[in-house]
């Protein structure tokens, strides 16, 4: 006998994920002879963390005819229940199926939430493959970081967003409603959007893309539409706070990270911008703690008077402010006494001098020291410390740098405060070759090799006490990997992959590589071929995208980092990378 | 002090007690009103709830109690209308000068079991089961025992949308309607399912007052 979905709730972990119904959801009630379901490959706790929804979610819902809803991966035992019961997977709003929306538009944050996009289509009955979906279905739509590479899941995506999704989302909504049903024209429209993809009206060359494509960019953060009346989840989250982005993309330019280049030309919101949205965000959520977030807070102009002008606001009205992304030379209490958090947290990335200068981490021992005693002045008395092991020309001696640190933070520690109380969390995660970076021609080393340097470190800190260190499994890095410069053909590795079982691959305690291995041996994939080292010659699968930053750019500072150069950030001086041929970069330091 | 009556229908009934403290809190905050806070390193806004309803169930009849100053129950409610999550209402508020302790008051809760097969007869052989010995398997200790719970079934009724029960709540002294309904089911097979279950209201000891008499009385 069918189980309802009521009954099925009462069966489930976390049953308020699945209800919707919140606090600033929008009114179903007012006309719309358009949807749009925004779709996040992973449960609700972390989808309604994200802040890019809740950008698109307030920026489609405020057009007329449009009704934006949201879904969200049920859980393993809900999806689990749904099958069995012939449940299709719905929005929260509604409670509609997927199938009959006219848009999904899927946010596609991470690689290994890959398998997850199929997992949902699945649920949903919609065919994997684009080309398997006739006009009865809804367009499928991607956006995300992502996108950056999105040629290993083109393949199920009819559009593709790449970079800024605030004008695209709503540029291809309104085409799509007025060409509904006519999926051929819908594209050839959509085609001429600047930061549009569409994969299957690209032209190809030897299993490789080689239609250009502009990547989006939202000129001005201070004018582009915001959410200040976000929807407050029943549950909590795992963010559960409003955020206000202060900047959009990164002066420092560490040579390992997408984020940086992907999310240039650097554009930054107002000081009197970014206070009003704290206040009604505030006053229309009725949240305690408010986030100011962006790749590197310390670096957000003056953010010292921002802090001081959010200060008594936030004083007055008992609020916290979180100020996450403090890189550690840039960190000072002017900046930290407005939050109450229990442990400060900082990126080194990489033991020595020598080892940050390569990956172009611009953190000294000094800067170090001085964070640590100006942290235990304050009275922190727990650290968490991120690094990243696999960096290119790394050796021993780098992971030896590590317990160092460890070594200098209680030394410094103990000379300020007189106690041993301190308490370190140390993470390394693995190094991955991401697209649009100075290292995205760099191999990733092999397991057997980041299993050997992750027990080596392992040695180097058991007899530190106080330090506690947790490591990333070696075998979803390596996936990750594969899947961050993979191509059109690991469209398939993914569904079958998700045939044998994978989804949630993002989950430690569900990821299986066992799952991987087969599913590529079936299709006689060699994934030690997608994390080998590339020829500069090599035509790259995402070379198609303009993203502003050259290839020229990228790889020069892939030189300077073989030979252990730095280049400063780019705050007070260019390094011409390419992305203000985008768009005006640091206007305001340009005093536009 | 405040102690507010709130409804949670619907959909709502799957958001647990834990989610519902920060559920009213946010709603306070929104309507601009400021609770009063604890002292200490860690100041929380006073809120007192009544007993945990039972994820899955409806209710008509939860409170909370909010240490708040200036502020007085009408535009209390007025000001928090529509302001709160879909399924939770906030229907009436009272000032109290001291705390009413709605985690002890209600010591009987009041139940509907909306059922369409309900019958005299079946009304009867309710009753007499209660009479003879009615058993329900109860935690005790972390252990499953069959108990007869006969004493914690107050008042059995019927009418046209089921039947209306009245069981005791009390912290150490109480019958949970689900396992009140299981007891139901297992001995005359009526396939009673939470979604069926409706909290309607709360007495205090000996049916002497609703909570809401209890609150005017105040």
């Amino acid at each position: 006998m069918t189980k309802s979905i009521e009954d099925i709730l009462l069966e489930v972990q976390n049953p308020g994920r699945y209800i919707g119904g919140e606090f600033g959801s929008v009114d179903i009630t007012r006309p719309y002879d358009f949807t749009f379901c925004l779709v996040f490959p992973d449960i609700y706790e972390i989808g309604m963390s994200n802040l890019g929804l809740k950008i698109l979610y307030d920026i489609l819902n405020k057009e007329e005819n449009i009704l934006c809803e949201r879904a969200y991966a049920p859980w393993i035992d809900m999806g689990k229940a749904m099958f069995e019961n012939n449940i299709e997977l719905f929005s929260l709003e509604t409670k509609r199926k997927l199938k009959d929306f006219d848009i999904l538009g899927f946010s596609i944050q991470y690689e290994m939430a890959y398998t997850n996009i199929l997992y949902m289509l699945d649920l949903a009955n919609i065919p994997f493959y684009a080309k398997d979906r006739d006009d009865s279905f809804p367009i499928l739509f991607a956006g995300g970081p992502c996108t950056a590479n999105p040629e290993p899941f083109a393949d199920f995506f009819d559009i593709i967003c790449i970079g800024d999704g605030e004008e695209v989302n709503l540029a291809v909504a309104k085409i799509a409603r007025k060409y509904r049903n006519n999926k051929s024209k819908i594209l050839e429209e959509c085609k001429k959007i600047k930061g549009v993809y569409i994969p299957s009206l690209s032209k190809m060359e030897d299993g490789v893309c080689i239609e250009h494509v502009e990547k989006a960019v939202v000129k001005d953060l201070d004018r582009v539409s915001f959410p200040t009346k976000i929807i407050v989840p029943n549950i909590k989250i795992v963010h559960d706070r409003p955020v206000v982005e202060l900047f959009r993309g990164c002066y420092a330019g560490c040579r390992f990270c997408q984020a940086c280049f992907f999310y240039r030309p650097i554009r930054v919101r107002e000081h009197d911008t970014v206070i009003d949205y704290v206040q009604q965000l505030i006053k229309n959520t009725g949240y305690d703690e408010v986030g100011l977030s962006s790749l590197s807070t310390g670096d957000y102009i003056n953010i010292e008077d921002l802090v001081e002008k959010l200060g008594d606001f936030a004083t007055k009205n008992k609020i916290r402010l979180q100020l996450p992304s403090l890189r550690l030379d840039t960190y000072n209490n002017k900046i930290s006494r407005f939050s109450r958090q229990s442990s400060l947290t900082f990126a080194p990335e990489a033991g020595t001098q020598r080892l940050r200068n390569v990956i172009n981490k611009n953190i000294t021992d000094e800067d170090i020291e001085k964070t640590i005693v100006e942290s235990a002045r304050q009275g922190y008395r727990s650290i968490k410390l991120y690094f990243m092991i696999g960096h290119p020309t790394e050796t021993e001696m780098d992971l030896d740098g590590i317990a160092a640190i460890c070594h200098l933070i209680n030394r410094k520690y103990k000379e300020i405060t007189g106690k041993r109380d301190l308490s370190i969390s140390l993470s390394a995660a693995v190094f991955v070759p991401k697209p649009l970076t100075p290292f995205q021609w760099v191999e990733q080393i092999s397991r057997e090799e980041i299993d050997h340097r992750q027990t080596y470190l392992r040695q180097k800190l058991r007899y530190i006490k106080n330090v506690s260190y947790k490591w990333h499994d070696m075998h979803t890095s390596f996936i990750e990997a594969v899947f961050a410069r993979g191509d059109r053909a690991l469209s398939k590795l993914i569904v079958q992959a998700y045939i044998n079982g994978a989804k949630f691959d993002g989950w430690g305690d569900q990821f299986n590589i066992d799952i991987w291995e087969n599913s590529a041996k079936t299709l006689n994939i060699s994934l030690e071929d997608y994390v080998r080292e590339r020829d500069i010659e090599e035509r790259l699968p995402w070379d198609f995208i303009d993203f502003g930053v050259s290839k020229d750019y990228l790889l020069k500072e892939y030189k300077k980092a073989m030979n252990g150069e730095t280049t400063d950030s780019c705050m007070y001086k260019c390094n011409n990378c390419g992305a203000n041929t985008k768009s005006k970069c640091r206007q305001q330091l340009l005093g536009n | 002090m405040i102690t507010v009556k709130y409804e949670k229908v619907g959909d709502a009934r799957f958001i647990s007690h834990l989610d519902m403290q920060s559920i009213i809190l946010r709603t306070i905050k929104r309507a601009g009103l400021e609770p009063n806070y604890s002292q200490g390193y860690n100041p929380h806004p006073i809120l007192k709830m009544s007993k945990p309803l039972p994820l899955g169930i409806a209710s008509l009849s939860e409170y909370f109690t909010l240490s708040i100053d200036n502020i007085d129950a009408g535009t209390f409610i007025e000001l928090t209308k529509g302001l709160s999550p879909k399924g939770i209402n906030f229907i009436h508020a009272w000032e109290t000068d001291k705390n009413p302790n709605i985690f002890e008051a209600g010591y009987l809760t009041e139940y509907r079991i909306f059922f369409k097969n309900f019958d005299l007869s079946l009304l009867l052989k309710i009753n007499k089961m209660i009479d003879e010995g009615f058993y329900v398997e109860k935690k005790e200790r972390r252990v499953y025992v069959k108990q007869n719970v006969s004493s914690l079934i107050c008042r059995v009724k019927l009418d046209n949308e089921g039947i209306v029960v009245v069981l005791a709540s009390a912290e150490n002294n109480n019958l949970r309607i689900i396992d009140f309904s299981k007891g139901l089911n297992e001995q005359f097979d009526l396939g009673i399912k939470v979604s069926n279950l409706l909290k309607i209201d709360q007495y205090t000891q000996n049916f002497e007052f609703s909570l809401d008499e209890y609150l005017n009385q105040i």
